[in-house]
């Protein structure tokens, strides 16, 4: 199995995965430095503001973020039309186990340099409402846990088909989706795994004057019932990958 | 030559899964603007032109690019396939011809989505906001803009897919590059910056003209953006060598 990984580790480097890892932080930081409030706002309720949109900006770019990563650690397989090659000389069980982990390992390093970075940003800009840990470690989970199911979602989908492209379009039509369902009544929000960034968010828009513009955020209750929900998504979606490889005709 | 690079590009797209896209997308868009327009009349006073800001806003901002990247991902994808590199550059074709006929292949799908949303656009304001009279010309012309708008983004993602071997990063670089677009508009400095100009043509944000009285600039961006994405284009398929 340490073979194995070590293969994976091996391809990925020359794949340059961790510059693909790290565009994914990127983009959603240079998101949310633009709109996070600066010094020259309010800075008491800043990190509330920041910890609000995060979860908007995750919807649009992680589906999309997630099938890319799903599909380059098959992609690279199907191009060389390696399946056989690979279902023939190594275990089925450490080959989907390899890949199975430097996916894990990539979303929770993504989440960890999102998190950080966000945490850097509001402490550069003078943030007064330094979150809670058990609100960080919150966070953590459930921008894991979201991450994971998508992954595994998106990396059934190349499986089956042997092709990024249908995955990349579920994750574009799911980004879109979700996206709208954060703009939609809070029910609608949990028929759309897309979009579980946002009701598992526990910052809120507490109220928001038109006239005056004045927004005030708060924060709400863990929803534990939508995260536990979502990981057995993600292990139902993590079985299905198992089985997808293991019942694969050579 | 050039039109049979073309026309082998077209066959690329029979039965392809990029239809149900074409399809999906554009609906889902059209279905939530119509919804969240009726949801604001209180709030959305100008008729046709707030339905379609609705139905355009986010397309425009997020959407377009990556559905573009996916387009041109597609295209060069057979290409990284194998020895294809080896035997598209040892054909009797200019390289550049091989670059154009893609990009008139990806403007024919981008031009059937902008009519595709147009259509959307008169059936829900018709069907279901029961809008009276016609669509406003301006919208129609907003169409064309952000497809003039648009041909810089679709000749920048067909480079990115063409030097980077992967499909999905190039899809992922066209949504970060929305993203950076809607920033730089906001601070008006998007005609600077490629994956803005699409927004600005669409006027998705705004029921004002964002563009009246701008237009020399706007076509002028345009143009020069295009022109170096295609001496880009020239000067990498002829002074890099392939790597398959």
């Amino acid at each position: 199995m340490l073979r194995s990984l070590r293969a994976e580790l091996q391809k990925a480097k020359r794949r340059h995965d961790l510059l693909a890892c790290l565009l994914i932080p990127t983009a959603t930081l240079v998101w949310a430095g633009y709109a996070a409030p600066d010094s020259t706002e309010n800075l008491d309720d800043a990190f509330h503001a920041l910890f609000y949109a995060l979860p908007m900006m995750n919807t649009v770019l992680m589906p999309v973020g997630m099938a890319m990563l799903a599909s380059r650690l098959w992609d690279v397989e199907i191009k060389g039309n390696f399946p056989k090659l690979l279902y023939t000389l190594q275990s089925r069980r450490s080959l989907f186990t390899a890949k199975a982990l430097l996916g894990i390992g990539e979303v929770i390093l993504i989440t960890i340099l999102e998190l950080a970075g966000a945490l850097g940003l509001g402490s550069w800009y003078g943030y007064q409402d330094f979150p809670p840990v058990e609100q960080i470690l919150y966070y953590f989970l459930c921008t894991c846990t979201v991450s994971l199911m998508l992954f595994f979602s998106e990396m059934l989908l190349t499986i089956l088909l042997a092709n990024p492209l249908p995955a990349l379009c579920v994750g574009i039509t799911g980004a879109l989706v979700g996206l709208f369902s954060g703009f939609m009544p809070p029910i609608v929000g949990y028929f759309v795994p897309w979009g579980y960034y946002i009701p598992l968010n526990s910052y809120i828009l507490a109220s928001w004057d038109p006239d005056t513009r004045i927004v005030v955020y708060g924060i709400r209750s863990f929803n534990y019932p939508l995260l536990i929900w979502c990981a057995a998504l993600a292990i139902f979606f993590f079985s299905f990958t198992w089985r997808a490889i293991r019942q694969k005709e050579v | 030559m050039l039109y049979r690079c073309i026309q082998a590009e077209n066959r690329k797209l029979h039965a392809s899964p990029i239809w149900i896209m074409f399809f999906l997308l554009p609906v889902i868009s059209a279905g939530y603007g119509t919804f969240n327009y009726l949801q604001n009349l209180e709030l959305l006073t100008k008729s046709w032109y707030s339905l379609w800001t609705q139905h355009t806003l986010f397309y425009s901002l997020f959407f377009f690019p990556a559905m573009v990247a996916i387009y041109a991902a597609y295209l060069w994808r057979l290409e990284h396939l194998g020895h294809n590199w080896n035997l598209i550059m040892a054909s009797p074709v200019r390289p550049l011809a091989l670059f154009f006929a893609k990009f008139v292949v990806v403007i024919k799908l981008v031009l059937l989505t902008q009519l595709f949303i147009f259509f959307l656009y008169f059936l829900c304001g018709k069907v279901f906001a029961s809008l009276p009279g016609w669509p406003p010309p301006e919208t129609f012309f907003y169409l064309l803009r952000g497809m003039l708008g648009g041909l810089s983004v679709v000749a920048l993602q067909l480079i990115l897919s063409m030097i980077i071997r992967s499909f999905a990063v190039p899809i992922f670089i066209g949504l970060f590059g929305g993203i950076v677009g809607m920033l730089a508009a906001s601070r008006s400095r998007g005609l600077y910056w490629p994956y803005a100009l699409m927004q600005y043509g669409m006027n998705s944000n705004k029921s004002e003209d964002l563009l009246a009285g701008s237009y020399l600039p706007f076509v002028v961006s345009c143009f020069l953006w295009l022109v170096a994405f295609f001496l880009l284009a020239q000067l990498l398929l002829t002074h890099r060598d392939v790597k398959s």
